[in-house]
């Protein structure tokens, strides 16, 4: 799955996370045996088979609720966790091969790693409450650029709290991050990010933990960060209007993601105007509006799903997961995952409904009540 | 500095008074000098009603959300006194001064509070079924009949009793932690509940869920709510009446309807269009430029000026007062809301009269 | 002070004038320890540690120079403190100064505290930090072999070692007596770093490439400092006692000076307990002993201050810690306001 026609940065292939921690007993005990017994415990999958690609300077976007796995995919991607299975290249080779070997070809682990970053959602515990933001500056900049002296290291700083809007800089230079606020506190994680020049940046709800009114400043400075260094953005949000924001002024994609799998990817405005999966309708249709009388029956409406409970990945309902929940559910759903299809070019989405022949259509809906609509949503404008 | 609420004026038909604010102010003192983290506020709340208290963080609307049940704890200092009313009618309590016997009895049994979702408002290391007993226990009631008032406040609220009451607070998800709260904090059936960014942090769909069962109790229990939030969309479907918070005072008050959908302060102007939401076009997004407000280092005049569009000198050394706008229909804290209402646009959604 | 500005950006300014590494160093160590030593002397208890601590380590190394070494029939036996100038604290049944006795036995016990409290925690703590931030297999294993020795009783195995090894050197007994301590320090520094390896910023340093010591050194362990502070005072008291108890029992030889040997004869030589003539010769160890370990207990308690960026960030504010003063032609705007390139 990648946009035609770009260079491919970073790909994700039948990527696979599980966790789940054996007991030190259970560790010791040799696998033949387990085996004979029938311990084995299946691990649970945070991420269940993922492939996904990224290219260079592209914004993608994957939403999803807590417990889809969205953040233990954005980390395997950006290599803070290692895959169980599958493989997470940059520019072609393996980035846990290439840190064993350190090198292979022209490419170096280095490389790999300082293209690479991370921005967290909770700005105040992503900076080391023990050091001055000149200190935790410095690091990176003195590690990745050697040639710099303590005094350009210095006055880069200084141009770059002041390019942000943290002024006096000099007195910033000198605080510790408890003595910012949320908001600076980000923005500091943000040039951290970018003083190495990445190619692609991590952002793990970035704005969630702001308040709407300083959201838009952050969002607004990512999108000049990234035109400024051409670099490729990974956003993990649980808010799609979050999403929209940042992914529709940079011509992003958007993946929705269920239970470890990715359910449906497009163009954030294909997507958006035309959700093909059924989760993502249910998603859309339950952002809530800012006027008081749609407010209010949106308040009163009851959830267009069979199931509230969310399952949880240790117990993942068998043919496609999302049936326990989906209005839209038939008998051929909960026997076999349905594979993705592409419904129009780039816009990818794995559900049943968007093959009108297949036997779907016969079947008869899971729900005695039978098909549950999905209330149209209003097109966002 | 008094910015006080007169509620005959706001037009809706005199109700009775659940609370009554006067004056009331919380400082704090800091290694960098006096905070002032709450300005001679003055407010009353209607039984029966939901009062939205708009604000962003550090614009006190969190300590105004404990002033009510008098929790600001030491070092901070309140001043002014808040009365409640109790629904048996009779002579009002102050809750700033009453003895802390009587005021256990209030908190919780009268007015209960559900604090931010993700805190840690619950004890790990112990069951949520000897949260609940505790509570019982400081209140004199009888264990088993408090835990079968406890099982159906859970169920009320779609928990499984049993599960939740043997489960410790890590093996809840969010939503599930909320809800615990809430049932918790209407084991008593209180007459007031104050709700401090309940949803914040919460999935989409879970926070769609939890306001629909919040709406369906305060319908079953005639609760009067104060809810606090930084999030329009999220109060935009309970209010009745909607004060906005800036600086550490109200600086609009009125109708849900007036302020949502034709606010006159430059701030709730500005802050409808800082919002997302699936009703507001990408285009029409601004942002608010500058900071917060510091405790201890309020603007001169209106504390607004220095991030506001409208501003002029008037503003940097003047201060307005909250009263009434032309036309009646709520207060305003702003020398020129006329202005603001032509000059700043708002998005209040598809049904607001002046979108652009 | 000026900048050069390559192209547009400030991500790619240098400087234009020179900062030599002397005065960066300089800079950091005015940061290192002359922060921290404000800190500490502007709290009570970290004002009277340093006095106290101060005074035993003056009365170590300055004060064997100039006090007598203790001789018997220095002077006349069972002289009363405070009655002759010659001798301070009085004499004892042997007729040696009292507080010849204590100074000349502070050098080895300085010796010993230092040595014991840095072999433990040095060990502990690397140990403690390493396995608890790997994790894994490699953690099962040490910890497998650390609780191991942990659970060998401490105290009989202080008395067999120093029976059987009978050491005189100050070094060796603070070892010999720490030799129990390590274990333990690792199961709790390590239950530390456990919780912390998750944190966001360890994370964050992991993706800008930093290399496992570093980590655990710049991102982990300033969170442990305080504890490791305290502990290592915690441990020097310990081994004070320990030190003077296994004087007292006579299980570690008397070549070397201990105020646990003078305890021991004052106990077993003329039943200082019972008789007040005595009675100053089992008081003024006493005295010294409980000195040097409410100074240790003080300064731990004030150390926690050190640590705790808030009272740091409060004292540079007051200008008693060095940072770098305010440019007053800054202009106190923070607008994020940033031009979009169109």
């Amino acid at each position: 799955m990648s946009p035609a026609g770009s260079d491919t940065l970073l790909s994700l292939e039948d990527l696979v996370v599980e966790y789940g921690d054996e007991t030190a007993i259970m560790n010791a005990v040799p696998q033949r045996v387990k085996e004979r017994f029938g311990w084995e415990s299946d691990p649970a999958r945070a991420v269940d088979g993922v492939s996904l690609d990224v290219a260079e300077e592209e914004v993608v976007a994957v939403i999803g609720e807590s417990g889809s796995g969205k953040t233990t995919l954005g980390k395997a991607a950006v290599g803070l966790e290692e895959p169980s299975e599958g493989s997470v290249r940059y520019r072609g080779e393996d980035i846990w091969e290439l840190k064993r070997k350190r090198q292979i070809g022209d490419l170096e682990y280095q490389d790999a790693r300082r293209s690479l970053q991370i921005i967290h959602q909770d700005p105040g515990a992503s900076l080391n409450p023990y050091k001055t933001l000149q200190t935790i500056l410095k690091r990176p900049l003195r590690r990745w650029f050697p040639e710099l002296t303590h005094a350009d290291c210095r006055e880069r700083i200084l141009g770059i709290f002041r390019e942000v809007g943290l002024t006096p800089a000099t007195d910033y230079l000198e605080r510790y991050p408890h003595e910012l606020s949320g908001g600076e506190q980000q923005r500091v994680a943000l040039v951290r990010a970018m003083l190495v020049e990445p190619d692609l940046v991590l952002a793990d709800e970035p704005v969630s933990a702001l308040d709407p009114s300083l959201r838009i400043s952050l969002m607004d400075l990512m999108l000049d960060l990234r035109e400024t260094f051409e670099t490729s953005f990974l956003l993990v949000s649980h808010n799609i209007q979050h999403a929209r924001y940042i992914a529709s002024q940079a011509d992003g994609r958007i993946a929705v993601m269920y239970l470890g799998n990715i359910v449906e990817i497009g163009s954030i405005d294909e997507v958006l105007q035309d959700p093909k999966h059924p989760y993502t309708q249910v998603l859309l249709w339950a952002s809530l509006p800012r006027n008081p009388d749609s407010a209010v029956e949106k308040l009163q409406a009851e959830p267009p799903l069979r199931e509230s409970n969310a399952p949880d990945a240790a117990n993942r309902p068998g043919g496609c997961q999302f049936h326990t929940r989906c209005p839209k559910a038939r008998a051929v759903c909960a026997d076999e995952m349905p594979p993705v299809e592409t419904t129009s070019v780039g816009h990818e989405a794995a559900c049943y409904r968007t093959d009108d022949a297949h036997q779907y259509w016969k079947d008869a809906p899971l729900d005695d009540e039978g098909e549950i609509p999905i209330p149209e949503v209003p097109d966002q404008i | 500095m008094t910015a006080s609420v007169n509620t005959e004026r706001t037009g809706v038909a005199s109700q009775e008074t659940v609370l009554e604010v006067r004056d009331v102010s919380v400082t704090y003192d800091t290694a960098r000098g006096r905070a002032r983290v709450l300005d001679d506020v003055s407010l009353d709340v209607h039984r029966g009603e939901t009062l939205a208290v708009i604000g962003e963080s550090g614009s006190g609307k969190s300590t105004f959300g404990s002033v009510l049940m008098d929790g600001v704890e030491d070092p901070g200092i309140t001043s002014g006194e808040v009365l409640y009313y109790p629904e048996s009618g009779g002579e009002p309590v102050d809750i700033t001064g009453v003895s802390s016997r009587k005021l256990r009895q209030i908190r919780w049994e009268e007015i209960a509070i559900v604090s931010q979702a993700g805190s840690n408002s619950f004890n790990p290391a112990i069951s949520i079924r000897r949260h609940f007993t505790d509570t019982f226990r400081a209140h004199d009631v009888s264990r088993e009949a408090g835990l079968e008032r406890a099982r159906e406040s859970l169920r009320e609220l779609d928990l499984n009793p049993q599960r939740i009451l043997n489960a410790y607070q890590h093996e809840l998800s969010g939503g599930e932690k909320q809800r615990t709260q809430l049932a918790l904090a209407l084991v008593f059936d209180p007459n007031v509940l104050v709700l401090d960014e309940p949803t914040a942090g919460l999935d989409l769909l879970v926070q769609q869920r939890l306001l629909g069962q919040l709406y369906d109790l305060q319908e079953e229990y005639d609760l009067t709510m104060v809810f606090i939030s930084h999030d329009i969309p999220v109060v935009a479907g309970f209010a009745d009446r909607v004060a906005v918070m800036y600086a550490f005072e109200f600086v609009e008050f009125g109708d849900a309807a007036d302020i949502l959908l034709s606010p006159e302060h430059p701030y709730t102007r500005l802050l409808s269009q800082a919002n997302l939401g699936p009703d507001i076009s990408l285009d029409a997004v601004r942002r608010i430029g500058g900071d917060p407000p510091d405790p201890v280092n309020v603007p001169s005049g209106c504390p607004f000026h220095t991030r506001c569009p409208i501003a002029d000198d008037r503003c940097a050394e003047e201060k307005p007062e909250l009263r009434a706008d032309e036309a009646d229909t709520h207060e305003v804290s702003c020398f020129y809301p006329d202005t603001a209402v032509a000059e700043i646009p708002h998005s209040g959604g598809p049904a607001s009269g002046d979108e652009q | 002070m000026g900048t050069e500005t390559d192209g547009d950006s400030p991500f790619e300014s240098t400087a234009s004038y020179e900062q030599t590494p002397l005065e960066v160093y300089q800079n950091k160590f005015d940061r290192a320890v002359g922060g921290p030593l404000g800190v500490l002397w502007e709290d009570y208890r970290g004002r009277f540690g340093i006095l106290l601590v101060g005074f035993y380590v003056l009365m170590g190394t300055v004060g064997v120079a100039l006090v007598p070494q203790p001789k018997p029939n220095m002077g006349p036996r069972y002289v009363q403190p405070f009655q002759d100038p010659n001798f301070i604290l009085g004499t004892d049944g042997l007729g040696q100064g009292l507080f010849s006795l204590m100074v000349h036995a502070t050098p080895p016990m300085l010796k010993m505290i230092l040595a014991g409290a840095i072999f433990a925690n040095l060990l502990g703590v690397s140990v403690g930090l390493y396995t608890g931030y790997v994790g894994g297999a490699t953690d099962k294993a040490i910890m497998s072999f650390v609780d191991t020795l942990n659970s060998i009783p401490g105290i009989p195995l202080l008395i067999i070692l120093a029976a059987i090894l009978e050491p005189t050197n100050p070094f060796l007994i603070g070892i010999i007596l720490s030799v129990q301590r390590w274990t333990g320090r690792v199961r709790t520094i390590r239950s530390q770093v456990i919780p912390l390896a998750n944190e966001e910023h360890v994370e964050a340093a992991r993706a800008l490439g930093d290399s496992k010591s570093t980590v655990l050194v710049r991102e982990i362990l300033p969170h442990l400092l305080p504890y490791i502070f305290i502990g290592f005072l915690g441990g020097a008291t310990g081994i004070v006692f320990a030190s003077v108890g296994l004087y007292f029992l006579g299980i570690l030889p008397f070549d070397t000076q201990n105020w646990g040997i003078v305890l021991n004869f004052a106990y077993e030589q003329s039943g200082a307990m019972y008789s007040l003539e005595a009675a100053h010769w089992l008081l003024v160890p006493l005295v010294t002993i409980v000195g040097l370990t409410v100074g240790l207990t003080l300064l731990a308690q004030a150390f926690d201050q050190v640590f705790n960026p808030r009272v740091r960030a409060r004292h540079r504010a007051r200008g008693t810690d060095p940072g770098e003063e305010a440019d007053e032609q800054e202009p106190t705007t923070s607008d994020v306001g940033r031009t979009r390139v169109e």
